[in-house]
């Protein structure tokens, strides 16, 4: 729920509450202060009869036109009680049943004690307390529509800087050089919220820059002490007399050292090309170089018995020539060394995508995780588990997408522009 | 004939220098800029072997002081920075090659020799090594019975021993210079066995010795010392 929603839902039953409670008590009231005019009206007109009867000894005759009822009852022996109550009595006028305020007072006349009832009707009330409802219910519907109408233009306007943050952070990714264009807002709260992210970003910048050097500085570092193990492996193995044993151990070292080396190339590999030191395109023809790339990779296929088929049209690309190689030589590198032995690749190059397909494991590979940094489908592998990922990663600054594809027993992966 | 080493890795100096020393060549070692400076201007090498980042000082600016200098010594760039900028600002500097950290020994001495070849011979020039004649003009080689039909990959592989005479050679680094760097055979080299196995043959064939020794599991030695017995053996 959105936090506008949440707020208007929480004001518009406060408000409901707020104007229902305030009709009431208005309501109340109205209705005390009307009862107090009517006595005092009632007590307008005992005073009239008092005076009435001192001026003209005699008791009052009722007007017809009067909507007032006046009564006079001898008391007798009873005694009389001033009091005043709501009553409901039958009006001549209306010929029904209606609200009457009644006051009761004794009245002495003549030697006898009346009993004096003025009555009047109170329909002006009724009629009150429907217009007080309607006014206060027609309040209640404006104050709804008025505040729907103030969410969708007003308030979605103020909150406009907050998606428009929100949007470039989305937008938002690591290793972009410019910085964060948020737009301007005078409210405090949005430009605060700005300021914040802008820092955020930046820091996150700052320390993602210093992360990508660090492996670069890395893996230059350690070039030096793997130049020296390597030189002397090679001083070793010129020695005379080594025996069987001392040369397996060599070579082993040796093994190990070329794998340590290469794991060592291909996060420096990266780590250049994240930092965008491959940018000088060019428009190639991608036909010659696949061709190329099969008579090199021949000799390797022939050795393990793996059958290769090609059919390929021209296919005109933007890239960095050296990425380019490194992509193909990576791609068929793939398809050679996770390949069976008697097995197949197949090599297909059309205007605008280039897969390659290998016979390989008997199961789909893990698509999600397949390009991700060292991951290996076999823990034994003889690769490092950086290959792919340096595919992706150079179809990633090249604009092409790689994918992956497992049908028919061939695993293949392809390449879009 | 003299090489100089400007390595400030002394570990990695010694061991260039142990390897490519030979009865033809004597190898001095300089550690920083500055020694490398004075040695440049006051003695010539047939081969200068050049690393970029060293001590007080840029390496390409040793490159251009020799060329100021209107010295004609080879220039080998050797660097931990493959950098393409350092490659291509090296080359456009007059250096002959370059060679990035790390290196298969072998592999620099083959391109040393390379260096020293073009220098020494105007282009015009051959590998002599007992009975076997490389015209690398050409690209022919010839033993006592005539031309030997090499294919390119032979060719390039007989080229590779000749410059790593008498030394041991791993499956790898020969792997490596025929097939480059990028191609990844997943430490499987059974394939160079194949090449291998015609090169010996079609030497023998064309009358050499049979200088090619497998050496255990590790690789191969051009043997140039074997003595004619072989070949008497076999006759």
């Amino acid at each position: 729920m959105k936090l506008l929603t949440k707020y208007s839902l929480v004001n518009l039953a406060v408000m409901v509450v707020i104007f229902l409670l305030s009709s009431l008590s208005l309501y109340l009231l109205t209705q005390t202060i009307l009862l107090r005019e009517m006595d005092s009206d009632l007590a307008g007109i005992e005073t009239r009869i008092n005076s009435y009867i001192k001026q003209y000894h005699q008791l009052p005759e009722g007007n017809p036109l009067d909507e007032e009822k006046i009564d006079f009852v001898p008391a007798g022996n009873q005694k009389i009680i001033r009091s005043s109550e709501l009553v409901q009595m039958y009006s001549d006028r209306e010929q029904k049943m209606h609200n009457y305020r009644k006051l009761v007072f004794p009245l002495f006349f003549q030697n006898t004690w009346y009993k004096v009832t003025v009555a009047k009707p109170v329909e002006g009330m009724h009629h009150l307390s429907n217009a007080l409802i309607n006014v206060s219910l027609a309040t209640i519907l404006a104050a709804i529509i008025i505040s729907v109408i103030l969410n969708a233009f007003l308030i979605r306007r103020l909150w406009r800087p907050f998606y428009k943050a929100m949007e470039i952070m989305r937008n938002f990714k690591l290793g972009r050089t410019e910085s964060l264009n948020f737009p301007r807002t005078t409210i405090e709260e949005f430009s605060f919220m700005n300021e914040s992210l802008l820092l955020a970003t930046e820091k996150a910048e700052q320390d993602y820059l210093l992360l990508k050097e660090f492996t670069e500085n890395a893996s230059h570092e350690m070039q030096t002490p793997l130049s020296i193990i390597r030189s002397k492996l090679d001083m070793l193995i010129q020695e005379k007399n080594l025996s069987q044993k001392q040369s397996e151990l060599v070579t082993e070292a040796y093994a190990s050292i070329k794998k340590l080396s290469r794991l060592n190339q291909s996060l420096l590999l990266l780590a250049k090309i994240e930092n965008q030191q491959f940018n000088m395109l060019q428009h190639i023809n991608l036909k010659p170089l696949v061709e190329d790339k099969i008579l090199q990779f021949n000799e390797l296929w022939q050795s393990r018995n793996i059958a290769v088929e090609y059919d390929l049209e021209d296919c005109i690309v933007q890239i960095s020539p050296d990425l380019l190689d490194i992509l193909l030589n990576n791609l068929l590198s793939n398809a050679s060394n996770h390949n069976l032995p008697g097995g197949r690749i197949v090599i297909h190059l059309k205007q605008n995508q280039l897969v390659i397909s290998n016979t390989g494991t008997q199961a789909a590979l893990n698509e999600k995780k397949l390009f991700s940094r060292f991951y290996k489908e076999s823990v034994n592998s003889n690769s490092n588990g950086l290959g792919l990922s340096i595919i992706k990663q150079i179809a990633k600054t090249s604009s092409l997408t790689a994918a992956y594809r497992f049908t028919g027993n061939m695993h293949s992966f392809i390449l879009q522009w | 004939m003299k090489l100089l080493v400007i390595e400030d890795e002394i570990e990695l100096s010694k061991s260039i220098c142990a390897y490519l020393k030979n009865d033809n060549f004597i190898c001095e070692p300089a550690y920083d800029y500055n020694e490398a400076i004075r040695k440049i201007s006051t003695s010539n090498y047939e081969c200068i072997l050049l690393d970029i980042n060293l001590p007080m000082g840029n390496g390409l600016n040793i490159l251009k002081e020799l060329k100021g200098l209107g010295k004609a010594d080879g220039v080998l760039i050797i660097s931990a920075k493959n950098s393409l900028n350092d490659k291509v600002w090296g080359l456009n500097l007059g250096a002959d090659d370059y060679l990035t950290k790390p290196f298969h020994l072998p592999e620099l001495s083959a391109r040393v020799a390379a260096i020293i070849r073009r220098k020494t011979f105007d282009g015009k020039n051959r590998i002599v090594t007992g009975e076997l004649i490389i015209d690398l003009q050409d690209k022919v080689a010839r033993g006592k019975e005539g031309v030997i039909d090499l294919t390119r990959k032979e060719y390039e592989l007989l080229v590779y021993f000749t410059g790593n005479k008498n030394k041991v050679v791993t499956k790898e680094a020969i792997v490596e210079h025929l097939w480059g760097d990028h191609i990844d055979m997943a430490d499987n080299y059974d394939f160079i066995y194949t090449h291998i196995k015609n090169l010996r043959r079609k030497l023998i064939q064309a009358g050499c010795p049979d200088y090619i020794k497998a050496v255990y599991g590790m690789g191969y030695k051009f043997d140039t010392a074997v003595n004619e017995n072989h070949t008497i053996k076999k006759g």
